[in-house]
């Protein structure tokens, strides 16, 4: 309990001095840690750590002979990102606790609007951060596309927009900042926003490491967007050594920022996976719990294990970079071998971190809209399990063509083909659902039906390049390209813009533009097809990715993905006029329960208050318990204190959560009081 | 009026706020947009080659100079292309406009030391008119104080860097000079130590044909194939061959 009245105590009161007016008191909004204090010390950080590689390594011949100094380049990034994390405020609580002071924190916690703009403890604030954080870096990602398709408009000869070092560095970034975003886009703002909702908590775990996962994000952006500045990156997004050896400065930036990145992922899954497992309201039964809280916990597992083998494959790379070991260098005893390894054992359970909350957001939304239980709810929950173990054993698909121990081919197309075992119980199960299913089509359910459609596509497609002799005909063409555009935009993004229309009524308390979401769905669903079905034929036919000049006989299917991509792009126009429109200009307000769903987050009030719930709530039956006889019997007691009547009702269903019903939390108390200290 | 009586009438309308930020984020990001596909879009200058057409045909001169080191701008010690315009300036770029269907007669002034081919094969001259490149100056340890034919070089002690363009089938090994006080800040003078290497070529259709330095010339960077060996206006550029 103390815990959370430090949290959320609002600002004492401020006092006048005697004979003096109250106003000279009040203290400005902008000694307050925020955005701007973050960037200014961030700035003035950069300057410091160049200057410090600049004295350190100067003098070094090769830096000298180079022009480069990636040492100066290095330290400036990790002091920015220091300074930025020192002026949002990010280091006042432990550094305050350290001391044994009162924590800043909790008397200058932010309110309003500026809120949005802090380091903050509130778990919704910080999804809301991370929604409009990851929209910036899909749209400059998605910026990035679009100048690769209009790059790709004509096939050569004075159509060249970009030089090609540029261009290179365009697929690279848009590559780098996708796979970045993606991995944050569902569990970022929706795990950090809904799971505790979900649960019954009042809040996450540890709420600090939650702001500080979000804002480790900016700086990542800002460095990756810096490579253009010091002459970009040629690898794309996978980073191939001896390539990233020999790079300009730009590689230092894609190392910098994408280590950010993994480091944020390791502090929200640790945050996560204790949320779930300990924070769960009494009755919070694992049987019990909702689908997209077992996507964010299996995806979590996969971020707590795979992006530290990222982030310790980039550390040894920047030291090949900087000091001069050769860990990835074949001529001096390292490997080049070594990093497609340790970056694949990061990349390809990264694909599943990518494709299991886009599954779990499908399957949550499913049954609401069709008004039916989740058919398989054990089976579905044992895919994400066995598709989250499986992830670790496929990994060297990715370098069939290397020339890797062909031995190693058949087992490694074996366990491939294997994990679409789990991923498909994930699938049938939404299959039945949908059978004889009520369907409603509402916005947010036509995004779901576009997630399964794609994902079949980029799903057997990826069968396909399972195969050995089909993936070294195709490997490396705009086929591979198709298929995890498919799997990737066709399924998670499809799915994150079903869940914001889905949850946006949740969050604001206002309705979204039913018109305009169709259109933005329609618009984009077929601007999506037009884009990457011609790219599966240029790929088949033989077009390489990556290269910014092709045979003139592909120009037709080229121009045809380009005119898809801009298409995509008024698409996305319309869902940001539906999103100011509906929030800003004509706010309608929501129902409280617009789609009638019985998962926990939409019993408590609209918008959630601070604590979410009054008190913790006695979870009684299952979140898809659609037309059955026992829907009646509400989901949750949100009075928290169990009645005789409703145990009575709920039989023996109570007692299975992560706390026992004989021990019932009072007014205030339960798990959300629980958490300690980080 | 009471304090907050006060503070209100001062402060502007929400809807007139959020416009006014709405407003500066949108025009900010406009301006970062405009300035970023600007900074995307830069690059080294297309230089012409001065087109004679008589009567006869089309003949074109194309001169460039190689130098170990740049010596000014954010590479100052990368090996780096200059070449002449029509108006006899020297301009960092490596992207040549040159006429289809043209004869071209290409001076290099090579300013620049010995680098090693990894493959002797670049050392052989391929593509070009009579197979020769045309060397005064050193090669190796033979000095030629008049324009010598030459058709194959020993790469070990011969090139500075090559011009390869494979989709022409064009490989010339510019022959360096031995001198040790090499030009350092481009362009250089003709009285720095260099040898001269002329070629004659052959366009064919308007195209964009890219070309390369074979060599792994890049100082300092691994394997030499860093740096300016990956970037546009250093060593490597294109052939802008235009319709004529």
């Amino acid at each position: 309990m103390a815990i959370d009245q430090e949290l959320y105590r609002p600002p004492p009161p401020v006092t006048p001095p005697e004979g003096g007016s109250w106003r000279q008191r009040v203290i400005p909004w902008w000694p307050h840690p925020n955005i701007l204090t973050g960037i200014l010390l961030g700035a003035g950080g950069y300057a410091l750590g160049h200057f410090l590689g600049n004295v350190i390594a100067g003098n070094w011949a090769r830096f000298g002979n180079t022009n480069m100094n990636d040492v100066a380049l290095i330290i400036g990034y990790l002091v920015a990102t220091l300074g930025f994390l020192v002026g949002i405020g990010a280091l006042n609580y432990p550094v305050a606790k350290i001391f044994g002071l009162d924590p800043p924190l909790a008397k200058a916690a932010p309110r309003g609007l500026s809120r949005y703009f802090a380091y903050t403890p509130d778990h919704k604030v910080v999804g809301w951060q991370y929604l409009i954080g990851m929209l910036i870096y899909f749209f400059t990602g998605g910026m990035f596309a679009l100048a690769i398709r209009t790059e790709l408009l004509f096939p050569r000869y004075h159509s060249h927009i970009f030089n090609p070092e540029t261009y290179l560095t365009i697929v690279g970034i848009h590559g780098t900042m996708m796979m970045m975003m993606m991995t944050s886009v569902i569990v970022g703002p929706f795990g950090n926003y809904f799971v505790p909702l979900m649960i019954g908590a009042k809040r996450m775990a540890y709420p600090r490491l939650e702001a500080l996962s979000f804002w480790l994000t900016p700086p990542a952006y800002i460095i990756l967007l810096s490579t253009m500045l010091v002459g970009g990156f040629p690898t794309g997004w996978t980073g191939y050594a001896p390539l990233a050896n020999e790079a300009v400065q730009g590689m230092d930036g894609y190392e910098v920022a994408f280590a950010l990145m993994a480091l944020s992922l390791i502090i929200t899954s640790v945050n996560m996976i204790a949320t779930i497992v300990d924070f769960r309201a009494p009755g919070m039964r694992w049987t019990r719990l909702p689908m997209f809280v077992w996507g964010a916990l299996t995806t979590s597992v996969l971020t707590a294990l795979a992006p530290p083998v990222l982030f310790a494959g980039l550390y040894f790379m920047g030291m090949d970079r900087t000091v001069g070991t050769a860990l990835f260098v074949d001529a001096h005893g390292g490997s080049s071998y070594l990093w497609e390894n340790v970056f694949w054992f990061f990349g390809h359970p990264e694909v599943y971190i990518l494709a299991l909350p886009g599954f779990a957001i499908a399957a949550e939304l499913l049954p609401v809209f069709t008004r039916r239980r989740l058919f398989g709810y054990n089976v579905s929950a044992a895919g994400m399990i066995g598709v989250c173990f499986m992830s670790w054993f496929v990994w060297q698909h990715h370098l069939f063509v290397s020339g890797i121990n062909a031995d190693m081919r058949p087992l490694f197309m074996l366990t491939t083909e294997v994990i679409s075992i789990p991923t498909g119980f994930i699938y049938l199960v939404a299959m039945a659902t949908l059978w004889k299913g009520k369907l409603r089509f509402e916005v947010p359910s036509l995004f779901v039906l576009a997630f399964y459609l794609n994902f079949l596509i980029g799903g057997v497609s990826g069968v396909f390049l399972s195969d050995v002799p089909v993936d070294v005909t195709v490997h490396g063409s705009f086929f591979v390209q198709a298929h995890f555009h498919y799997t990737i935009m066709g399924g998670l993004i499809f799915a994150f813009f079903g869940a914001i229309y889905y949850w946006i009524p949740k969050m604001t308390g206002y309705e979204m533009n039913k018109t305009l979401g169709w259109i933005h769905f329609w618009v984009m669903f077929i601007a999506f097809q037009l884009t990457f079905i011609p790219l599966f034929i240029v790929g088949e036919l033989g077009m390489p990715r990556r290269y910014f000049e092709y045979a003139p006989k592909w120009a037709t299917l080229n121009q045809t993905a380009s005119a898809g991509a801009y298409a995509i792009a008024i698409s996305m126009i319309i869902f940001v006029i539906n999103l100011v429109y509906s929030m800003v200009w004509a706010r309608k307000r929501s129902v409280e329960n617009p789609w009638f769903s019985r998962g926990l987050e939409w019993q408590t009030a609209t918008p959630p208050p601070p604590d979410n719930f009054e008190r913790i709530p006695l979870v009684l039956s299952h979140p898809y318990d659609y037309g059955n006889p026992i829907e009646d019997i509400p989901v949750a007691d949100l009075r928290g204190v169990p009645t005789p009547a409703v145990l009575a009702a709920s039989a023996a269903g109570v007692s299975g959560g992560s706390d026992e019903i004989d021990d019932p939390p009072g007014p205030g108390a339960g798990p959300g009081d629980r958490g300690g200290e980080q | 009026m009471s304090e907050a009586g006060e503070r209100t009438a001062r402060e502007m309308p929400r809807a007139l706020r959020m416009g006014l930020v709405g407003f500066s984020f949108a025009a900010v990001a406009s301006a970062v947009g405009v300035w970023g596909v600007g900074f995307l879009r830069t690059g080294p200058p297309p230089v012409a080659a001065k087109v004679v057409r008589t009567a006869s045909g089309c003949n074109a001169y194309l001169t460039i100079q190689t130098v170990g080191s740049i010596g000014y701008g954010p590479r100052p010690s990368w090996v780096s292309y200059l070449v002449q315009n029509t108006k006899g300036q020297w301009v960092h770029s490596t992207i040549f406009v040159l006429p289809s269907h043209c004869t071209i007669h290409m001076t290099n002034y090579e300013y620049d030391g010995v680098t090693p081919l990894r493959n002797n094969v670049f050392g052989r001259v391929t593509g070009t008119v009579g197979g020769k490149e045309y060397v005064t100056g050193d090669v190796g340890s033979k000095k030629y104080s008049t324009s010598t034919p030459v058709s194959v070089v020993d790469g070990a002690t011969v090139p500075a860097h090559t011009f390869t363009v494979p989709a022409l089938g064009i490989n010339v090994p510019w022959a360096a000079t031995t001198a040790s006080n090499l030009c350092a800040v481009a362009p250089c003078s003709p009285k720095s130590p260099h040898d001269i290497d002329k070629i004659t070529f052959k366009t064919g259709a308007a195209g964009y044909y890219r070309w390369q330095c074979i060599v792994p010339c890049g100082l300092n960077f691994l394997d030499g194939n860093g740096g300016p060996m990956q970037t546009m206006g250093y060593m490597q550029g294109f052939l802008a061959v235009e319709q004529s």
